[in-house]
């Protein structure tokens, strides 16, 4: 019992930070809106009907919040892995461009029998992605080259040559504002009917729990969370940190192809790249927030998720009276700065509830 | 003037057109990372200078004022990044991210909700900065402030006493501290310089090279400063060199833009990646070995 208690005081510290950042990002974003002219109560309404509503009457808001959520997981958890390696892996973004290039690669096999075409995605989406994500950990290990450079140099180099030569040689022959489609019988079949709700979300969170099992209750996984927390000890242990962030980006380019797969192959009504790359612009710097929310955990990056699909989804009735949905970055971004800021609580505590006391700290 | 080396005048005053902005940013990220912190917000700091400096050029009528304007946003955010990564020993790179994830935010909304058009509100003529002309040919009086800027940043860092402090805290903030140098504060005024610098970039981008603002106005320009400044190995001079390469290309996309028996050999999409092939082969020290300030990205506390 009182192992509990120790886990939720030693869990509580981040979780409240978290929440309080959260805070600060919906009171930031909802000034942003009021003095901007707008009615702040009707755009929160707005927020709330579109992204939960009421779903034991018309679940159809919740599926859209849960649309957006899949893929997020996995940007959020690509980044996370980073963070525990110790790294700042911002490619995540180019590694899904090149995951989903590969997926409309695949889709002009169109034909071959439906197991070899699901089989031509999955490996033809990740391996373009781990191909992505192998140059910055190349680098990183043997030559020691910082990853934050090199990682956001690499997004606009995918978009670059994916957005080239998939509107080159991939255009649809019938919309010229997309490539070719995912064959049908080869798509991530929907969970509910009439909704945009497919596998995704089911795959996402599966990724999610076999990821946490290897990062807490493997030796890989343990090294990884150790060589990140301190690598001289670990070095003093035995553990290579340089294998470990080996094994950590590349497990982070294997989440953002699945990533680029869910968003190409399983998200009516497109099921394809849109031109500028889009309809995956944004994803993956979206899971550095997610996982920062989450605390770069992976159960934590579930609830982030959800929390930004959420965001996204309520956008669209902001659009409705007319607020443009770009708002949700302005919510993201004081959300993302505030916690930077370590200790929040503390120091909010000790600013402003009991001024002139001091608060023994953690 | 020969008609033949048209062409090629135009690549050159295209290439000191697109410098302005990447030389502003790297410069003052220059300063900022001598002095131990990192800021990766550039990209939104050029957007939301960009932004503000239209409203305050628009609402004055001076596009000076919304120089000015751009200015005082990078102060406020270099001095909030400042305190943020010193006093609050606040994660540098987080809250960067979050600066230009608020812009995009603040930029992609603030066109619609202060002008009611939808991502681009240009500005009439008079409201530009005016240029000055050289042979025929139109310059921005920014061109050669920036140059000015560079220079004395240079001097500053190099041949002065807070200059040697600023490197101090980069390399070796324990020796700085002994000394007598107060760390924590000789970095925010390294940071609020640093951003300052890159708010004036973005004003420039708005109020005078594209007269008007788009909620893509600074399209990578400050990822490119960012990695101009290990580039250049950290020194303004070697940036002015840096940000003229990156110009080139990037002016080099739309000097041939209108080329079709170019575009069909190297399109543009690719020859745009060019910058960024080249600073991850730099950085990859094949070239040569840069090395960054020692203490680059860490808070300071006295043990």
């Amino acid at each position: 019992m009182s192992a509990i208690l120790e886990v939720i005081k030693d869990k509580a510290g981040p979780v409240i930070d978290s929440l309080i950042a959260l805070t600060l990002g919906f009171l930031g974003g909802a000034l942003t809106i009021y003095f901007s002219g707008y009615d702040v109560v009707k755009a929160m309404s707005q927020l709330y009907n579109f992204s939960i509503g009421n779903p034991f009457v018309n679940p159809y808001s919740l599926t859209i919040t849960l649309t957006y959520a899949g893929p997020l997981m996995l940007s959020g958890l690509a980044f996370a892995l980073g963070v525990r390696a110790g790294l700042f892996n911002i490619g995540i973004e180019g590694q899904i461009y090149m995951g989903a290039f590969g997926v409309v690669i695949a889709s002009s096999f169109a034909g071959i029998p439906a197991p070899l075409e699901v089989l031509a995605i999955i490996l033809v989406g990740i391996g373009f992605a781990l191909m992505w994500s192998a140059i910055p950990a190349a680098l990183k290990v043997y030559r020691e080259v910082n990853e934050v450079v090199v990682t956001i140099m690499l997004n606009y180099i995918a978009l670059g040559v994916a957005d080239y030569t998939i509107f080159k040689y991939f255009p649809n022959p019938s919309d010229a504002t997309k490539s070719i489609v995912v064959p049908a019988y080869a798509r991530i079949p929907l969970l509910m009917p009439n909704t945009s709700l497919s596998w995704n979300i089911v795959i996402s969170i599966g990724v999610l729990l076999v990821i946490y099992y290897v990062l807490w209750y493997t030796v890989p996984g343990y090294e990884l969370r150790v060589a990140g927390t301190n690598p001289n000890a670990a070095r003093y242990a035995g553990i290579n940190p340089k294998r470990a962030m080996f094994l950590s980006f590349m497990l982070g380019g294997l989440l953002a192809g699945i990533a680029g797969i869910e968003k190409v192959a399983g998200l009516p009504p497109s099921y394809s790249v849109l031109s500028t790359l889009s309809n995956l612009q944004g994803l993956g710097f979206e899971g550095i927030t997610v996982s920062l929310i989450g605390g770069n955990h992976p159960l934590g990056i579930i609830f982030a998720a959800i929390l930004i699909g959420a965001l996204h989804a309520g956008a669209r009735g902001l659009n409705l009276i007319g607020i443009p949905k770009e708002i949700v970055w302005v919510f993201q971004g004081i959300i993302v700065i505030s916690i930077a800021i370590p200790n929040l609580y503390t120091l909010i505590k000790r600013k402003f509830v009991s001024p002139g006391k001091e608060v023994v700290g953690k | 003037m020969t008609a033949i080396w048209d062409p090629a005048l135009d690549l050159v005053f295209m290439t000191l057109r697109s410098m302005v902005p990447i030389l502003l940013a790297s410069v003052g990220e220059v300063v900022s990372e001598r002095s131990g912190i990192v800021n990766i917000g550039l990209e939104g700091i050029l957007l939301l200078g960009a932004f503000f400096a239209v409203i305050a050029d628009v609402s004055t009528g001076s596009p000076w004022v919304g120089v000015l304007a751009g200015a005082s946003v990078g102060l406020l955010i270099g001095l909030i990044h400042g305190v943020i990564s010193t006093k609050l020993k606040g994660n540098q790179i987080v809250d960067t991210i979050g600066v230009n994830t608020f812009a995009l935010g603040v930029v992609g909304f603030g066109i619609f909700a202060v002008w009611h058009v939808w991502g681009a509100r240009t500005i009439s003529a008079n409201l530009v900065i005016q240029p000055i002309y050289v042979g025929g040919r139109a310059l921005s009086p920014m061109v050669i402030i920036a140059f000015g800027i560079a220079i004395f940043t240079y001097w500053f860092l190099f041949k002065t006493s807070f200059g040697a402090a600023i490197r101090a805290c980069g390399e070796d903030p324990d020796a700085a501290d002994v000394v007598g140098i107060n760390v924590d504060l000789v970095r925010i005024i390294a940071t609020t310089y640093g951003a300052l610098l890159a708010g004036i970039g973005g004003a420039y981008l708005s109020v005078d090279w594209f007269s008007g603002i788009t909620k893509e106005i600074s399209a990578g320009r400050g990822w490119l400063s960012l990695a101009n400044v290990a580039f250049s190995n950290w020194n303004p001079l070697l940036a002015i060199g840096g940000s003229l390469i990156f110009a080139f290309f990037d002016a080099l996309v739309l000097w041939i833009g209108p080329m079709p028996q170019v575009n069909s050999i190297i399109p543009q999409e690719i020859l745009r990646t060019v910058p960024y092939i080249v600073t991850i082969i730099a950085l990859s020290g094949v070239i040569k070995k840069v090395r960054p300030p020692k203490a680059l990205g860490f808070p300071y506390s006295r043990e």
